[in-house]
């Protein structure tokens, strides 16, 4: 069995996702698909399970061309997709959810269930799989994993021949990754042809067998995974040479503390973390999805509740109810949701970069000042808009993300938390936001970076702190450049 | 077409795009409205029946003022009728030994009740649908209560003139009307209330994150709009001479068909004073020409319907709609 794909070409508005990709899926074999965020791995998958209409190119399925209206075909004509986003639904059984999009082959003459038979059916898939799922748990007792483990089932239910993952992993734990991945490879032995998307290395040197690279939407190359190392693919992936893109660090260390953590917890997730920042510098802040960074983030934001611990906030104790009491303190906080936290996508630019700082005049808006500080904040965030009366969703990734920025600018923080700032956004106006972090800090503003991105915090960040299951487990200071290796060390 | 087709034909192809139909809409069929009734019925636009229509206008209008900044920041009020009611009584009562000052007490009734909504919204975090009809109820209960089903006369004759006549030929009670409509445009537009109000209802998790105290401006939308129910119940209790216990009631019907048709969509964040007082005028005009057309009731209500869902159906951007919270 072998799934081809030829020259696909696809645009979503000016962005071309992808632009002339080749690559084939064989069965009995895992495939990564690898690539930085944008660089089109999960639109890929998706033209070729019908989620998305390519513009060109053609795929074809043992030679017979493979064209299916959505991805509910696909799966039927036995190319199923795995979505990123879970599909599981908590409030109903097992294996409802396993046969959630085929209940009527389950109904007796009435139209009614037979939860006989499904369960019995459901039964048989998860013995098969051995993810060691009761089928009559309930689905919150179950973890992430398994409920990755169960999107499998239903996928198989299909009778598959082609499996697509899309970065399955990225909201797991570390134990939870460990047993899925090895569900996945048991797959190998059904002869199924699989193809993996993932940021971590680890997992794709783990589990497959070849890799194709994928660069701004174009095909970089294809590794027989026994035959590269991680640095190869990295290089490749990434086609430069890190440090170039990120600005000069400061040569001094800062001294002055502003704010300290001692000891704070928050329930199930953060536990005893102390740490101090000092007045201008960068502080990063990484580690697996989960092990606590959002919740330290959350914590000094007072969106997150501390469970136990105390901060202090320019030599004063420092409990902030709410973000209003974090603002308050000139605290700002760049979300990790743009569109959900960030900013309000059908408000003008203007409105959306005054809103947390609107300047009055006896108790009344002052417009005149509004547009001032609005105008000035476009300019130097750099933001490309005609106008700032222009609702925000005729924006770019990258220039949504820059009007985030700016309304916490016009906030005039003292302290700025940043949650992965440069997520999902392109090329250049991550170097722009690279630019406009350091000049901040350079100007005496804290910042403290909370990245998925281990090379933004080694190119970026003066300190950097390494969490573990809500625990710090290494701390880079001062001139002691941390190495990604020694990073995922600490991580895991 | 391509685009330099559209720059050769400039003028009404490009003036009347969707967009432009779709924010004009409202004011198009309500001129439309008025050369129906006008051509049917000459008397429709004497002055006096003007008059008639800006008197019929103040009860939904005032209602509409305040319900506007409930729907912008993304809630719904069903309570309106019942805390109009409330008010009224509370105005009657006390006529005969406060008289014309009698608006201050059925204002504040207004805005208790407004507060006893917001908190059971805003810090109960019951769903704004489920607490305001609970207040719907609940108020109706009081009122019926009171009046014992009796209508409470008011007999204070300037009490009376001072809210139900009129001076220059204009409503007294329009011309009050007047300073709320000054006054919520200046709340909605011109401080960071309104904006506040706006952010909630257009986002609420951003307008958090962005350090607005939304469970503070949400109780304060619900005292302010309860507050401008008050204003309705004492001048309703003026026109009619008495406080009654089924006064208001359907109300809450007509001032969100007002709010909604003048373009602030349930979901929130967007929409204009200017355009609820349109969408008054909207409601008001198709029961007054209605009536003059000589049109039974059951009729009416049909009518009143249709016009509503075909507004709404034609100019609001249904990606937008979502759950009322």
């Amino acid at each position: 069995m072998l799934l081809t794909a030829k020259n696909i070409s696809k645009a979503f508005g000016a962005t071309q996702a992808l632009d002339d990709v080749s690559t084939e899926f064989r069965s009995g074999r895992i495939k990564a698909v690898i690539g930085e965020n944008g660089a089109g791995k999960s639109t890929l998958l998706k033209v070729i399970c019908g989620v998305h209409k390519m513009d060109s190119g053609e795929v074809d399925l043992d030679g017979v061309p493979f064209t299916p209206v959505d991805h509910i075909e696909s799966a039927k004509r036995g190319v199923v997709y795995v979505f990123q986003e879970t599909t599981i639904n908590p409030f109903v059984s097992v294996p409802e959810n396993i046969f959630i999009d085929r209940l009527r082959n389950f109904t007796n003459r009435l139209g009614l269930i037979n939860r006989k038979r499904m369960e019995d059916e459901a039964v048989a898939i998860l013995a098969e799989l051995g993810g060691n799922i009761d089928v009559r748990a309930n689905l919150w007792d179950l973890d992430y994993g398994q409920w990755k483990v169960l999107e499998l089932a239903r996928a198989l239910t299909y009778d598959p021949k082609v499996i697509f993952f899309d970065e399955s992993t990225a909201y797991l734990n570390n134990r939870e990754v460990v047993a899925f991945l090895s569900v996945v490879e048991g797959l190998k032995e059904r002869d199924i042809a699989i193809g993996f998307v993932s940021h971590h290395f680890n997992e794709v040197f783990q589990i497959a067998d070849t890799a194709v690279i994928m660069k701004d939407g174009r095909w970089v190359a294809e590794k027989v995974i026994a035959e590269t190392n991680p640095d190869e693919v990295q290089n490749l992936m990434v086609g430069r040479t890190i440090g170039n893109i990120y600005p000069e660090k400061k040569t001094d260390r800062p001294t002055e503390e502003i704010i300290r953590l001692d000891n704070l917890s928050v329930e199930k997730s953060l536990h005893n973390v102390s740490f101090s920042v000092r007045k201008g510098e960068i502080l990063g802040v990484g580690g697996l999805k989960g092990s606590g960074g959002e919740e330290i983030i959350g914590a000094i934001y007072g969106d997150i509740r501390a469970a136990s611990g105390e901060m202090t906030l320019k030599g004063e104790r420092y409990a902030p109810g709410a973000p209003y009491g974090a603002t308050a303190k000139k605290i700002a906080l760049l979300p990790g949701e743009r569109s959900i936290e960030g900013l309000i996508v059908n408000f003008s630019v203007k409105d959306n970069i005054t809103m947390g700082a609107l300047p009055t005049r006896a108790g009344l808006l002052d417009k005149k000042r509004e547009s001032g500080m609005s105008e000035r904040i476009i300019r130097d965030v750099t933001i490309k808009v005609r106008s700032p009366s222009d609702p925000c969703s005729s924006l770019s990734g990258g220039n949504m993300q820059k009007v985030v920025f700016g309304k916490c600018l016009a906030m005039e923080p003292d302290i700025f938390l940043l949650n992965n700032p440069t997520r999902g956004i392109d090329v250049g106006a991550r170097l722009e936001i690279y630019k406009l972090i350091s000049d901040l800090s350079k100007r005496g503003i804290t910042i403290i970076l909370l990245s998925e991105d281990l090379n933004e915090l080694i190119g970026m960040c003066d300190r950097t702190i390494i969490l573990r299951k809500g625990e710090i487990s290494k701390i880079y200071d001062f001139g002691e450049p941390p190495t990604e290796e020694d990073m995922i060390k600490y991580m895991l | 077409m391509t685009h330099a087709d559209a720059e050769a034909t400039p003028g009404f192809k490009n003036f009347m795009t969707m967009d432009t139909f779709k924010k004009f809409f409202p004011a198009i069929l309500l001129a439309a409205l008025c050369i129906i009734f006008g051509s049917q019925r000459p008397l429709f636009f004497s002055v006096n029946n003007l008059m008639i229509i800006l008197t019929q206008a103040v009860t939904v209008g005032t209602c509409a003022l305040g319900l506007t900044f409930v729907i912008l920041g993304g809630s719904i009020d069903l309570s309106i009728g019942s805390v109009v009611a409330l008010s009224a009584v509370s105005c009657a009562l006390v006529v005969p030994s406060q008289g014309l000052f009698a608006i201050a007490p059925a204002i504040l009734t207004g805005m208790l009740c407004g507060a006893i909504n917001g908190a059971v919204f805003s810090l109960g975090k019951v769903p704004s649908f489920i607490a305001t009809m609970g207040g719907m109820v609940v108020f109706r209960g009081i009122v019926l209560i009171i009046t014992k089903g009796r209508p409470i006369q008011i007999r204070d004759d300037f009490f009376l003139d001072v809210y139900a006549s009129r001076s220059f030929g204009i409503p007294n009670s329009a011309l009050i009307t007047l300073i709320f409509v000054v006054f919520t445009l200046i709340l909605l537009n011109r401080t960071p209330f309104g904006r506040e109000v706006r952010a909630i209802g257009g986002g609420q998790r951003v307008a958090m994150l962005t350090g607005i105290k939304v469970t503070r401006i949400k109780l304060l939308m619900y005292v302010l709009a309860g507050g401008m129910y008050g204003v309705a119940g004492a001048l309703q209790s003026a026109r009619v001479m008495a406080a009654t216990a089924t006064m208001g009631e359907g109300l809450e019907m007509d001032v969100i068909a007002a709010v909604v048709v003048g373009g602030t969509p349930l979901t929130g964040g967007i929409g204009s004073i200017w355009g609820s007082i349109l969408g008054t005028f909207l409601i008001t005009i198709l029961s007054n020409g209605m009536n003059m057309l000589g049109l039974s009731p059951y009729v009416q209500s049909i009518a009143k319907g249709i016009v509503l869902v075909a507004a709404v159906f034609l100019t609001i951007d249904r990606k937008k709609i979502g759950i009322i919270t």
